[in-house]
């Protein structure tokens, strides 16, 4: 089945860690809408699995952006409730597709599985994604610069596909922008807490791991 | 860490509370659905020993040895 050149993007908002994602999802949004390409978004309490099929039956997207909590077998929605699961047998649904997941653990199983027909290309993490945030700017997340240095990369992931890059070059190419975070506090009259920054940098890095077909353009 | 002997755990413990001792504390860690923390939530983890607390013991762990052997320059220069 073909597929459309149409980013799809999740967006539960029900606990702080996906209201960052979330937050900061907003940006690919914008980019790709600038790039005058459609976006379709599930946001919140439509970001559920009933929705989120129905969506990719209807709409056929070449690029599926999900955020939420992970598991090895699984990428939830709102309220943590599947949206993708082996356990509900409907990895298939991105099949076609590229899909990166920014959640946890989720290339561990369900990426391998949802892209062993080879047709398909999934980006996401082994281990779990972890990041810093400042407290003070927990209702403003885009105006937090701690979570900024974890975010921007993994974003780019999304804004690398959208130039038109491979699925493999996207996801190093993020892999890069984690590098140069790490390497500008190594390099900077760093704060004495780099280090624990770097540490999770580092983290998300190597586990960052592009599955399937890396040659799939969207 | 299973393979660190009771001395070397109770150093690593220490190591990992005095690198997280230095974060400011309006900073917090989201570890996915485990939820985020702040430092001072961490320390108490590490202190107890529990599985969060035993999860960042062992991310600690895994760093300090990519710097030590390399692995994180290594990585550094292949992206």
């Amino acid at each position: 089945m073909s597929k459309y050149k149409i980013l799809l993007v999740t967006r539960p908002n029900h606990d702080l860690t996906v209201r960052y994602l979330s937050a900061w999802g907003q940006k690919v949004i914008a980019e790709a809408k600038k790039k005058g390409i459609k976006v379709l978004e599930l946001k919140d309490k439509r970001a559920n699995k009933q929705e989120l099929e129905s969506m990719i039956k209807k709409h056929n997207p070449a690029l599926i952006f999900l955020n939420g909590h992970g598991d090895k077998n699984s990428v939830a929605g709102q309220d943590d409730k599947n949206l993708v699961s082996l356990g509900d047998k409907n990895e298939e649904i991105l099949s076609g597709s590229i899909t990166y997941a920014l959640a946890c653990q989720s290339a561990k199983s369900l990426g391998v599985q949802a892209t062993k027909d080879n047709f398909s290309a999934y980006i996401g993490y082994q281990e779990d994604f972890i990041f810093y945030l400042d407290q003070t700017k927990a209702t403003r997340p885009l105006e937090d610069e701690v979570a900024k240095l974890f975010f921007e990369p993994s974003n780019q992931v999304v804004i690398s596909l959208l130039k038109g890059n491979t699925a493999s070059d996207a996801n190093l190419n993020s892999r890069k922008f984690f590098a140069r975070n790490i390497q500008k506090l190594l390099s900077s009259e760093a704060s004495s807490e780099s280090g624990q920054y770097i540490k999770y940098l580092w983290w998300n890095m190597k586990n960052q791991v592009c599955l399937g077909n890396g040659d799939y353009k969207f | 860490m299973d393979s660190l002997k009771e001395e070397q755990l109770a150093e690593l413990k220490e190591l990992v509370k005095a690198r997280l001792s230095v974060l400011p504390k309006d900073i917090s860690v989201s570890v996915g659905s485990s939820g985020s923390f702040s430092r001072k939530e961490l320390i108490e983890h590490i202190e107890a020993g529990d599985a969060i607390g035993q999860k960042f013991m062992e991310i600690d762990l895994e760093f300090l040895q990519s710097l030590k052997t390399g692995e994180i320059y290594q990585g550094l220069n292949y992206v």
